[in-house]
């Protein structure tokens, strides 16, 4: 039917123009995602070069295809369910009054129209209140509920279409109920329970928010692993991804318009699609039962902090398969470990962490006999005042917070934290986002610390760090490197790993030890009290105390490891990059302790800096 | 109606989402209603009692500001969505069908890139040394980069991004379903493009809008990590806070207890809401 008729309706020219230009805006990014996927450079920002090593990147990513292959079994199974699920609601609305009715509805529409951080915040309640570990399971509970009421409406749309007469004459011409749905009913809503499938599956695949707070250890679905790529810093992977990930979404259209265009009924399809879910969802309940869990190791860390390379070489060797999930700072490890539902073998907290979590009998002692590469650690480092013992940790690495900036962009001397509230680099200061760092920061400047708990100083250094505030661009502990990559910011406390890194690459680039001095951390090797696969995560940390496998976790890291063999095998360069680190005077640092009450006071304040 | 197989399908049909819901949404929500008004132990556990401080602890100034920052943040959204979509919808729903398939395809295509990746397709599109700046930069209209990324206007963008297809598919529908006789009667009888518009069109169209309206300000107002993404020094909402007290701070009482609010407010608006408009009734979601 010809719409755009003889009334010349939509044919203004404003409103062609207005049109294109939203589809315009909606469409712009995916050019350029695709464009940048063949960017030489490491940065998504600026253009240095045809290169196709990104997309070698991608396919060689294990992460990233075992979460592709996470989310396809999850959308799977939980699509197969919603859309059962969901046509049943719809189905009983439709066809029924009955006492509840309203209360039932409501029940459908209240979850499409809920905030999703709600949504998965409750659930993670529920999950840890029945003590049900979080996994493939919870991730597809949380999944089934959303798009349960979505194809619930969906097909009750199409249900509204339905002449109620076809079913009643069906009735009366002897078939039985079940006939007259297989016949009558589902042939003519079949093609909303396709649309509604449809629906739940691309919904399922997305998913973010929902599936970060019910994800457990071994079920790290693609968007976990591409938000985690986003906070380990953007690099044109996460561009070569999506331009794949397009394909295949354009190749799966082009193939069902195909099956349209011959024809094919959308009864075959909502079969060969439900077959296939179903085939899956058996699959997985089978390589569930049969998955020699005996040989798995359930690591939990910042992404990219144990790498890649290495790990795949563990491997090998051992024939351990590893799980690896991610947190964003110790605070969430805390959050997650002390839930209790989530089956990690292995966590990297800090130095006070570390004390915070055997105070709440957390962790479990580790078996040092076990280790045959014990000898090569630095004996400054393990015993350290959070855990004089040294039975609960083993050191990974250590650095400091310094100050990174652009010696072209910023005048000499760099030598103080002061720099970071001078007037001239107003709008160009990064902050990490990180209420321990910016208090911690301001209470140094203040001629404290924040171990010292004193809550007058806090007004102080609120006051501070309020005053600073005009001249931040923002606070952010994630893509650092970019922002002053791309020159929109000059200068920015780092971690030094991150920081070397972008000095060895970028000679503009300086990092610096202020005069004031640094807080210090170690991060630790700890293995949860719960820990299922406790010699597994064992020999994985003996496996990083080798000597070349810790050089080579140095130079990847650029964080030294207080390992007494690993810096003689390091190339030459490293070394020299490595050397003020390796040689840092210990006793003049600081190890930031923990903060026990007094987080929740600091952490109102951080909320009161970061919202006004 | 008392047949008794009538009633067993409709219970084979009712429970089973039934208690999906009650078991997986109902129950969730009150667990974490629970949570608000229970005490807090310091390394962030429930402890046992009853306390209303979380509820007190709300009522601070400085969380009302960062709650009506969300919701002013969500209905601007909201406003520049619909502004935007209107025209397009309206252009979709009345093109000749070619043109109808490919604008659709437009609109839903990015849909099939993660949501994370979008917004961070913006960090190449407006940084400093992002596409639109490079271009302005090189036509010689501009001498210094303009900060496009970074701030309120950068999180309105993706909002707005984020919304748009939410708040045109609905509208699309309406428009679509729409009887054209309607209008050529309204037109015989005289009445101007302008007037149509107003007496046929835009009513036939609202049900359309506010669903449009209730897809995009709901879910903008939760949304924590556009701003984290996007934002300024300054661009926290509600989301942030939330998110912030149960994988950060781990007050999980009192990040319950800003829940319960925001969902009750919700609540009221949306009950007040459907009855006005019923946005949700009219088969909204066929064209999803």
């Amino acid at each position: 039917m010809a719409r755009n008729n003889d009334l010349g309706l939509g044919t203004g020219l404003w409103l062609r123009v207005a049109t294109w230009l939203s589809v315009a805006f909606l469409f712009l990014p995916i050019p350029i995602l695709i464009i940048f996927s063949f960017n030489a450079s490491r940065q998504v920002t600026h253009w240095e070069g045809f290169s196709l090593k990104w997309y070698a990147v991608a396919f060689a990513d294990r992460a990233l295809w075992t979460g592709v292959q996470n989310s396809l079994i999850i959308a799977a199974v939980s699509t197969l369910l919603a859309t059962v699920l969901g046509t049943a609601a719809a189905l009983a609305l439709s066809k029924y009054t009955f006492r509840g009715r309203v209360l039932f509805q409501n029940l459908i529409y209240i979850p499409i129209i809920l905030p999703e951080i709600i949504f998965g915040l409750s659930l993670l309640a529920l999950f840890i209140l029945i003590r049900m570990p979080l996994g493939f399971t919870s991730v597809i509970c949380a999944h089934v509920t959303f798009s349960l009421s979505f194809v619930a409406l969906i097909v009750l749309a199409r249900l509204h279409q339905f002449d109620r007469r076809l079913e009643e004459a069906s009735l009366d011409l002897g078939a039985n109920r079940l006939q007259t749905l297989r016949y009558v009913i589902l042939p003519v809503i079949a093609p909303g329970i396709v649309s509604g499938a449809m629906f739940a599956f691309t919904l399922s695949l997305d998913d973010f928010v929902s599936t970060l707070f019910t994800a457990g250890a071994n079920s790290t679905t693609l968007p976990l692993r591409i938000y985690s790529l986003v906070k380990y810093g953007v690099t044109p992977e996460l561009n070569a991804i999506s331009t794949l990930l397009i394909l295949v979404t354009l190749a799966a259209l082009l193939a069902g318009h195909y099956l349209q265009r011959r024809a094919v009924s959308q009864r075959l399809v909502l079969g060969l699609g439900g077959g296939t879910a179903a085939l899956v969802a058996v699959l997985l309940i089978v390589s569930i039962a049969l998955a020699d869990d005996r040989h798995t190791l359930n690591v939990y860390n910042y992404a990219g902090y144990f790498p890649d390379s290495i790990l795949a070489d563990f491997e090998k060797e051992t024939g351990i398969r590893i799980n690896y999930s991610y947190f964003n700072d110790n605070e969430e490890l805390l959050s997650r470990l002390s839930l209790g539902a989530c089956d990690y073998d292995l966590v990297v907290p800090s130095d006070y962490m570390v004390r915070t979590m055997i105070k709440l009998k957390l962790l479990a002692r580790i078996n040092r006999e076990s280790l045959a590469n014990y000898a090569n650690l630095d004996e400054r480092f393990t015993r350290m005042e959070f855990d004089p013992t040294g039975e609960y940790y083993i050191p990974y690495t250590y650095g400091c917070t310094g100050l990174l900036y652009n010696r072209e962009l910023t005048q000499p001397p760099v030598d103080s934290w002061r720099v970071l509230w001078d007037e001239r680099y107003k709008g160009r200061i990064l902050m990490l986002d990180d209420m321990r760092e910016c208090f911690g920061l301001a209470f140094r400047l203040l001629g404290g610390s924040l171990t010292d708990r004193d809550p007058r100083m806090l007004q102080d250094a609120l006051a501070l760090l309020r005053k600073q505030k005009p001249l931040v661009l923002r606070y952010d502990s994630n893509t650092v490197d970019s922002i002053l990559l791309s020159r929109e910011a000059y200068l920015a406390p780092y971690w030094s790993g991150g920081g070397l890194r972008l000095t060895k690459d970028h000679p503009e680039f300086e990092f610096a030890i202020p005069r004031e001095g640094v807080p210090m951390f170690v991060d630790t090797f700890c293995i949860p009290r719960d820990a299922r696969h406790k010699e597994n995560a064992e020999r994985l940390i003996d496996f990083m105390l080798r000597p070349d496998i810790a050089a080579r976790c140095m130079e990847e890291l650029l964080y030294p490891m207080p390992n007494t063999q690993a810096p003689a095998l390091l190339p030459e360069d490293i070394h020299a990059l490595l050397q003020p680190m390796l040689t840092l005077d210990l006793k003049k640092l600081q190890l930031v302790g923990e903060l026990g009450e007094f987080n929740k006071d600091v952490d109102r304040a951080w909320t009161e800096l970061r919202s006004r | 109606m008392r047949n008794p197989l009538r009633i067993r399908e409709l219970h084979l049909l009712l429970f089973p989402p039934a208690l999906w819901l009650i078991l997986f949404f109902g129950l969730p929500l009150l667990i974490v209603l629970f949570f608000s008004v229970s005490r807090q132990d310091v390394y962030g556990g429930i402890a046992p009692g009853f306390t209303l401080e979380h509820y007190r602890r709300i009522a601070d100034p400085l969380y009302l500001v960062i709650l009506w920052r969300s919701l002013v943040m969500a209905a601007v959204t909201t406003v520049i969505t619909l502004l935007l979509a209107y025209p397009t919808a309206y252009y979709m729903a009345f093109a000749p069908p070619r043109t109808k398939l490919i604008l659709m395809f437009l609109v839903i295509l990015p849909f099939w890139t993660n949501f994370l990746v979008r917004m961070y397709s913006f960090m190449t599109i407006l940084g400093a040394d992002g596409v639109i700046n490079t271009l302005l930069l090189k036509l010689g209209l501009i001498h210094e980069p303009l900060s496009l990324i970074h701030n309120t206007f950068a999180v309105y963008v993706g909002f707005v991004y984020g919304n748009l297809p939410y708040m045109i598919l609905p509208i699309f529908a309406a428009l679509d379903r729409m009887n054209t006789s309607l209008l050529e009667a309204s037109m015989d009888l005289g009445a101007g493009p302008i007037r149509t518009f107003w007496r046929i069109t835009l009513p036939y169209s609202l049900p359309g809008v506010a669903a449009g309206i209730v897809f995009v300000f709901i879910p903008t107002l939760g949304n924590f990590v556009v701003p984290e993404i996007l934002g300024g020094a300054d661009d926290v909402i509600i989301g942030n806070v939330i998110n912030r007290q149960f994988l950060a701070s781990r007050n999980w009482p009192f990040g319950s207890a800003l829940s319960a609010v925001l969902v009750f407010g919700l609540m009221v608006f949306i009950s007040v809401y459907i009855r006005r408009y019923d946005p949700m009734g009219k088969k909204q979601l066929a064209a999803v």
